[in-house]
């Protein structure tokens, strides 16, 4: 027998085992007979809408500000744009508490940006169905510009010279040779920003806080469902679970090692 | 319609300084790797600027060097780089109706033109494959369909032959024959193959280390070669020195008698055909005679190209009859005789 291969196989099981584990405690804590009543609620149709909307949404500023951004950081090397990476990138590492008093400190009512915008337009952020998007968003559009950017950099540019070439100015170089080329990358990259953003919690806590039907989602019901309905939390955990192992099922010809 | 290249760009270590007018005719760019034609293919197309110097199409100035500079899809010029570049994601149909619709033909009108050039070059049943499907043949020519149906000025080619086999290589060698004689406008074809700039061109242009070291009709070059990449390429023998008093000092050692009334230094390219090989030492008119060894022979149609070595390495031509006869293999030793006629100096 061979030593050091059965060490192996023992820690990559065990390994294998402590992200197992979990899922089959949710599993068999699932109370399956009460799921129709249980997700029918209208508290959980609520949340479950509202977390899908501001999910949404937060892919849609991630493809109208982040692909801008994605060209540009794909566009050269520079000082400048190793250092707004870094910035952009920042939310993938943040402890997302820190991320939601950033957000406060920012756009609260009393932030560096939501102060003005309120006295001049009257506009606040804040504790609205606006603020869960920006914090989903803020959580979600680092994984769409790294995705974007990389599709970008392998991207090669003879493409563009050729079409180019043919007659096709710079919208329709985008349009009809450059997003169609990319356009793995852009899938990859709205995925895992909408995953991203739907998993969000803390950060939407702090900074849109938990209001039944205005910016209770999903994991914030969650959450709260812990402390009054374990099985509706476990349910809603299911149901966020079902959601993710989709998503992985979508990328999974993306991920290393796939057949 | 004429195109005028002059001047060029540095880039690295590869500096162009081109001179290069080409009016309804077909230009071959030959010259060894690196020595900046496919650069040059892309400064006509505007992939590149010029650093100093102008391109100019009849009056059109696409480039200045300086501030005027006309961007590529406005140059109506045909690029077709090595690869053909088919974009993956589109039919092949598409592909070609890719150049009409960015120069605003409306759907309809641009799959029609797209469909008769196809036709045209008889490619038809590939209209709704992908270009992954393709030989490498196939997708050169819907490639140049594509290329063709923009209805370009200018038609640039960068070594249409290069990895393909042989018998579509023949097929494709047709094919652009015909193409170049109803293009009424510039032609550039990149290569390194000397068949292909003898067959599908009307004049040859020589590059080398970014410069344009010779153009003429292959005739032309064949008379005066101005180089040792120009003798190889029209296969004559290609020596430098100088001549003083009949006797020509060859830079590289040895001497030779030749027969011009020339002095001073000069350039001189002997013809495979008139070095003759001779097992014993021939006593007859030729003025230059010399022992050597052979290092090399090479049977080509009708002939065997047979190389010796040193002191002043040649290339004779002789009959395969003539091999067999002298029993020449590398390594023989023979007997090197040139006529001092046959030896063409040009003054330098």
């Amino acid at each position: 027998m061979n030593l050091p291969r059965t060490a192996l196989a023992v820690a990559a099981s065990a390994a294998a085992l402590l992200f197992a584990v979990p899922l089959v405690g949710l599993l068999a804590h699932a109370p399956w007979g009460e799921f129709p009543a249980l997700l029918g609620d209208a508290r959980v149709r609520n949340a479950l809408a509202l977390s899908f909307a501001a999910s949404g949404a937060a892919v849609g500023v991630a493809i109208v500000l982040g692909m801008p951004l994605a060209l540009w950081l794909a566009s050269g090397r520079s000082a400048l744009r190793t250092v707004v990476r870094t910035i952009v990138l920042l939310p993938v590492v943040l402890p997302p508490i820190v991320a939601g008093i950033a957000l406060l400190s920012a756009f609260g009512r009393n932030g560096l940006v939501g102060a003005p915008l309120e006295q001049a337009f009257g506009v606040t952020i804040p504790f609205t169905r606006v603020a869960t998007v920006v914090a989903a968003a803020y959580m979600g559009l680092p994984f769409f510009v790294l995705a974007v950017e990389s599709g970008l950099r392998a991207f090669d540019a003879r493409w563009l010279d050729m079409a180019r070439s043919l007659g096709a100015g710079p919208i329709r170089r985008f349009a009809y040779v450059t997003l169609p080329m990319i356009f793995p990358s852009v899938a990859t990259g709205m995925l895992l920003c909408f995953m991203r953003a739907l998993g969000e919690y803390c950060a939407t806590q702090l900074f849109a806080g938990n209001l039944e039907g205005v910016t209770r989602t999903l994991p914030l019901a969650c959450g709260l469902a812990m402390e009054t309905d374990p099985r509706l939390a476990v349910a809603l955990s299911l149901l966020l679970s079902g959601t993710s192992v989709a998503v992985l099922l979508l990328l999974k010809r993306r991920l290393p090692g796939a057949p | 319609m004429t195109l005028h290249l002059e001047g060029g760009l540095a880039r690295g270590t590869l500096a162009i300084d081109m001179d290069l007018a080409v009016g309804r005719e077909t230009v071959a760019l030959v010259g060894p790797n690196g020595a900046g034609k496919s650069t040059t293919l892309k400064l006509i197309a505007g992939l590149l600027r010029l650093d100093r110097g102008s391109l100019r199409c009849d009056d059109d100035v696409w480039d200045d060097g300086a501030g005027r500079f006309t961007v590529s899809e406005d140059r109506r010029v045909a690029w077709l780089p090595q690869d053909p570049l088919l974009f993956p994601h589109l039919d092949v149909l598409s592909n070609v109706a890719f150049g009409p619709r960015s120069r605003g033909a409306s759907r309809t009108d641009a799959s029609q033109l797209a469909t008769a050039m196809l036709e045209r070059l008889d490619l038809g049943r590939f209209a709704a494959r992908k270009p992954e499907t393709l030989s490498g043949g196939e997708a050169r020519k819907v490639a140049i369909a594509r290329a063709l149906v923009t209805r370009p000025r200018v038609l640039l080619l960068d070594e249409p032959f290069a990895g393909i086999d042989v018998s579509a290589a023949v097929d494709l060698r047709k094919e652009l024959a015909s193409c170049f004689a109803d293009f009424d406008g510039p032609v550039i074809l990149v290569t390194h193959a000397a068949v292909d700039a003898f067959m599908l061109a009307d004049r040859i242009a020589v590059v080398e280390c970014g410069r344009r070291v010779q153009i003429g009709t292959a005739e032309a070059l064949g008379a005066a070669p101005a180089t040792r990449y120009v003798a190889d390429l029209v296969g004559l023998n290609f020596l430098r020195g100088r001549v003083h008093d009949g006797l020509l000092t060859l830079d590289d050692g040895g001497t030779l008698v030749v027969a011009h009334p020339v002095e001073g230094p000069v350039t001189a390219t002997i013809h495979p055909r008139a070095v003759s090989l001779h097992l014993s030492r021939p006593d007859g008119s030729p003025r230059n005679v010399w022992s050597t060894t052979v290092t090399s022979v090479e049977p080509s149609p009708g002939s065997a190209r047979v190389r010796v070595e040193g002191p002043i390495p040649l290339v004779a031509e002789i009959t395969h009859a003539a091999v067999r006869t002298l029993s020449l293999r590398p390594g023989s030793a023979v007997f090197v005789a040139v006529k001092a006629t046959e030896i063409t100096l040009t003054p330098v």
